[in-house]
């Protein structure tokens, strides 16, 4: 598996060849990411290309203070909450916009609704405040260090922790009474 | 008493499926749209940099070279007056060439001008 700083000498080389790799390395964990925030597999996919796009306008201004992966995910957090809240600013509440993820999981034609325990599974994700849930995703699923996650959120990382003990709770309960 | 749920039976399945070839797809259509962007970009910033020599060029000609401005005597006579016709059909233009810019061209513009030591 090609690391980071391989893709680093591409780009500096060549920058195309080099964004080839990125894209290799990277798409599918960024796609799972936007795609476990955002539910719906069009938006997903709207997202993750804006979100390659970014990052290729942006390749020669990239600070080497954090690693690619890092920088990579922030973009893609950042993509998909100004997704989401362009739904609150069209007069939606947080609530709302919530019952919309719900709805998009259960009416999806790139869900898999044999496999109950996983959809009830992301069901109970769904219904943490959003904060929780970005901090469940990416110390859950992309087993990212609190460091890391720090440098994506702008959250400390104390907060962070005491965020995924809560949000583990939450789920633990919803799984457990529903 | 209801069994308490445990992590390690769920793991990390997730219901999600995206449809058949997706990924490979996306890589080309990413390509695609870079390779589009990157033809338009190189006229468009030739057309703004040419854009914004001449009108550096024009200024600094009526500011260093009043003589050859036809109206020079007025320079004299009334600086602050001609000073500010310069300023504002500049500007007039200025406005013109910023208003009838597409908005993702303007974006870039601004993105450029923000790395631009002379506009800094």
């Amino acid at each position: 598996m090609i690391n980071e700083d391989k893709i680093r000498e591409a780009c500096a080389s060549d920058k195309e060849r080099g964004f080839k790799l990125l894209m290799e390395h990277f798409q599918q964990p960024i796609y799972w990411h936007i795609r476990r925030l955002v539910v719906a597999h069009e938006d997903a996919e709207d997202i993750l290309q804006e979100v390659f796009i970014r990052v290729f306008r942006h390749l020669d201004r990239f600070r080497e203070e954090s690693s690619l992966g890092t920088w990579m995910y922030r973009i893609a957090t950042n993509e998909c909450l100004r997704f989401l809240n362009n739904r609150k600013e069209q007069a939606v509440s947080a609530e709302e916009v919530q019952e919309e993820l719900m709805n998009k999981l259960m009416a999806s034609d790139y869900v898999d609704y044999d496999n109950a325990m996983a959809v009830k599974f992301q069901q109970a994700i769904l219904s943490l405040p959003e904060k929780q849930r970005i901090v469940f995703n990416l110390r859950y699923y992309d087993e990212l260090d609190y460091e890391e996650i720090s440098r994506i959120t702008d959250t400390r990382a104390e907060t962070l922790k005491v965020n995924y003990h809560y949000a583990k709770e939450k789920i633990k309960e919803y799984m457990t009474n529903n | 008493m209801e069994k308490e749920f445990d992590f390690k039976n769920i793991g990390k399945q997730m219901p999600y499926r995206t449809p058949d070839g997706f990924f490979d797809r996306m890589q080309t259509q990413v390509s695609a749209r870079i390779k589009v962007e990157n033809r338009k970009k190189q006229p468009r910033m030739k057309l703004v940099i040419a854009a914004t020599l001449a009108a550096a060029a024009m200024v600094l000609g009526l500011v260093f070279f009043p003589a050859a401005n036809p109206e020079a005597g007025q320079v004299s006579s009334n600086p602050l007056l001609v000073a500010t016709d310069i300023d504002c059909s500049y500007s007039d233009a200025m406005d013109n060439f910023i208003a009838e810019m597409p908005d993702d061209e303007l974006e870039e513009w601004v993105e450029l001008s923000e790395y631009d030591i002379f506009m800094n």
